[in-house]
């Protein structure tokens, strides 16, 4: 077939679909002229037996003088009740849904309804046996059947009405034209009941279309769910090659900077001795070359403990030593220490510690790290500028709050740069660390020990407006100390979680 | 097991060709009178029963326990509602002789005593029926003021329906004066005598008092 031929895959569908809503219709209809047959079957069943119980009420016997037999009513109602019952019931039991089978018993059950009408003496509440056996009939959902049952009433009232009047009528000279006006009142409910007929067949259609329909989308999302399982299966190996990634780095890491620090301290105090004998001995261009190797080991061993209290953090390994302690001297203290380099690129540095901020329950050293990383940072890229320090203390309900903001007026952060600035070795751009030197590792630190410490860090700048850096801190770290045993790390498993930037 | 059309047409009709056949043979039974009565043309002096020279005589003759007659004795309640000079009227529920007493004593009798001004009798050997010629239930007779017989037969348009019918309208019409009484309509019901019943009448016999009831309008 030429791919022209091929029908578009829309119209397939359609296809696909109608054949399979036709299948669903015939298959309900299929059921309900099964289970109708078999209702039917039942109901001639108790009319056959309803007619024998009358007749043996009504007239069980006929008299001669004292003389009796049994009343030729009540074997009318066996025989005859008998004969019609039996063939419809016997189909209907035997080859149920089949269209032979419902038309008759719609004549069956139009001729008991004559055979009841007759042995009732022609009472006119008998005939609402034909109008609720037509109402039955209507259980069907097929209006032909109505065609046999109506011309079996109208059969039967003009036979009847012109041979024996009184068994149908109960008068004995009606008028010849009765049995029209009887015929146009079952037709009359007929309209009503193939109204119905059709209407329920539309809603069986409508049916079978909603069901194939749902098959097809119950189809499609188990299929979707089947890729979805699937895709949760690869991102879950995903996600635990990662994590077992994570954890060999984090081991390469911690045992390489161990194993780096030391050599580096070796080197680090060896090249002070030789730097000391070369002093001694005036030897000034030993002194500087042999200066530089100790600044180079001093900041190669400022890297690699970086790397390993990065490491500690990420692997969930770093512990939070929780004491009582001063802000305000710890400040003083810090600032003391941080001034000369803060004041290298003549800038001025400004502190604010309100008198209310008392004391925190927390890690002292970790929280000065972090003020130290934040005031160096600041130092570095503010040239002639303000550098501000500022502590305080908001009272919380739910726990104090201790609140440090340093600030500068120095060259400031795109937003571009801010999206990246808590991420380790991710400093703004490759050439600020050529220029200002650096790690990368600093704010990565300050972000991870904040989250240690059940607080965070936010940043608000803008390229020349300089900086601000906002770290909250719980001024009572609530976490028991057993908790932050060696043994039992405070866990950090995304340290950058509670990290904003403005 | 599927049938197949040509099996299912012959033995569908073979079926519906039955249930009529049936249906026809029992409307047949239905419409079928019984023996008509050789009522006297005029009033029998042996009859026991008391006639009223004042008034017409209307009689219905019954076996007790025939079905079909309790449509004659609707008609016969349909029929004194509908005149203006009721005729005095008897209904005869005839008694075997080889039967227990109390027999004729059915769920008829108690519906004819309570038609309005209707002597209720029970008639011992079935000799008043005899006397009047009655083989049928449901036989009913009118005899005018002076003894004659005006109408004979019955008031049924079938065996055991009840509604409007030839019998019933002409004896109304009669009574109303509105026209003459024809009789020689079928009666339908039981036999009022069986093979082993015999028919004997004799003068002396007559309506047992403790078996009438009379009930005045």
């Amino acid at each position: 077939m030429s791919p022209s031929a091929t029908p578009p895959l829309a119209d397939r569908k359609k296809v696909v679909l109608s054949t399979r809503a036709e299948s669903l219709f015939r298959a309900h209809q299929q059921s309900i002229y099964v289970q109708t047959d078999r209702m039917f079957a039942y109901l001639m069943a108790a009319q056959w037996l309803a007619g024998i119980v009358f007749a043996l009420v009504v007239a069980p016997r006929t008299w001669a003088g004292s003389s009796s037999q049994v009343h030729v009513h009540v074997w009318a109602a066996v025989i005859i009740g008998g004969l019609v019952s039996v063939f419809p019931a016997a189909l209907a039991l035997w080859q149920p849904g089949a269209p032979a089978t419902r038309y008759t018993v719609a004549t069956a059950q139009m001729l008991m309804s004559a055979l009841l009408i007759h042995l009732t003496g022609g009472r006119i509440e008998t005939h609402f046996h034909v109008f609720g056996s037509l109402a039955f009939l209507a259980f069907y959902r097929d209006w032909r059947v109505l065609v046999p049952a109506t011309v079996v009433v109208a059969a039967d009232h003009a036979l009847r009405g012109y041979f024996w009047p009184e068994s149908v009528y109960g008068v004995v000279l009606p008028s010849q034209w009765r049995w029209i006006e009887h015929s146009a009142w079952v037709i009359f409910e007929d309209v009503f009941l193939v109204i119905s007929c059709v209407s329920g067949t539309r809603e069986l259609e409508a049916i079978a279309v909603q069901t194939a329909s749902l098959e097809t989308v119950n189809r499609d999302q188990a299929h979707r769910t089947i890729e979805l399982g699937e895709l949760v299966a690869r991102l879950r190996l995903t996600q635990e090659q990662a994590e077992a990634a994570t954890r060999a780095k984090n081991e390469f890491v911690a045992n390489m900077s161990h194993e780096l620090r030391t050599p580096l301290n070796a080197i680090t105090l060896y090249s002070e001795l030789l730097q000391e004998d070369a002093a001694d001995a005036g030897r000034a261009s030993d002194v500087q070359d042999l200066g530089r190797i100790q600044m180079a080991s001093k900041h190669l061993l400022g890297l690699i403990n970086g790397l390993l209290d990065l490491s500690k953090v990420e692997a969930g390994k770093m512990e939070v030593h929780v004491e009582a302690f001063d802000v305000a001297p710890m400040v003083a203290d810090l600032v003391s220490t941080m001034a000369p380099l803060v004041k290298t690129n003549g800038n001025s540095l400004v502190v604010d510690v309100k008198d209310d901020v008392g004391t925190m329950e927390g890690d002292v050293t970790k929280t000065r790290q972090v003020l130290f990383n934040l005031l160096s940072n600041a130092g570095k890229f503010t040239t002639n500028g303000t550098v501000t320090l500022q502590a305080k203390r908001h009272v919380r309900d739910t726990g104090d709050v201790m609140e440090f903001i340093v600030s500068d007026t120095g060259i400031g952060i795109s937003d571009g740069q801010k999206a990246k600035l808590f991420k380790p070795f991710a400093q703004a751009e490759t050439s600020i660390s050529r220029k200002y030197g650096g790690t990368g590792l600093g704010l990565a630190l300050v972000a991870g020990f904040c989250q240690l410490m059940g607080g965070s860090v936010s940043v608000t700048s803008a390229p020349g407006q300089g900086t601000t850096f906002t770290v909250r801190l719980p001024a009572v770290l609530e976490v028991p100390q057993t908790q932050r045993s060696p043994d039992q790390p405070t866990p950090v498993e995304d340290p950058l979680a509670v990290l904003t930037a403005g | 097991m599927t049938l197949k059309p040509i099996a299912w047409a012959i033995g569908g009709c073979a079926w519906l060709a039955m249930a009529v056949a049936g249906m026809a043979l029992l409307m047949s039974y239905d419409n079928q009178p019984g023996r008509a009565a050789h009522a006297p043309q005029q009033w029998p002096d042996a009859s026991r029963l008391r006639r009223d020279a004042s008034t017409q005589t209307l009689i219905m003759l019954v076996h007790p326990k025939c079905d079909c007659t309790r449509a004659s004795l609707a008609e016969l309640e349909e029929l004194l509602a509908r005149v203006h000079d009721r005729p005095t009227t008897y209904v005869v529920f005839i008694k075997p002789g080889r039967v227990p007493g109390g027999w004729q004593r059915t769920s008829l009798w108690a519906k004819a005593e309570r038609l309005p001004g209707v002597t209720v009798i029970t008639d011992e050997n079935g000799r008043e029926a005899d006397r009047f010629g009655a083989w049928t239930s449901g036989q009913t007779l009118l005899y005018d003021r002076a003894g004659v017989l005006r109408f004979s037969g019955g008031i049924t348009g079938a065996r055991g329906k009840t509604g409007d019918n030839v019998g019933r309208q002409s004896l109304v019409d009669w009574l109303n004066g509105a026209a003459d009484a024809h009789g020689g309509t079928p009666v339908f019901g039981c036999s009022l005598f069986g093979p082993a019943d015999e028919r004997q009448a004799s003068p002396a016999d007559a309506p047992e008092a403790a078996e009438t009831h009379h009930h005045e309008s």
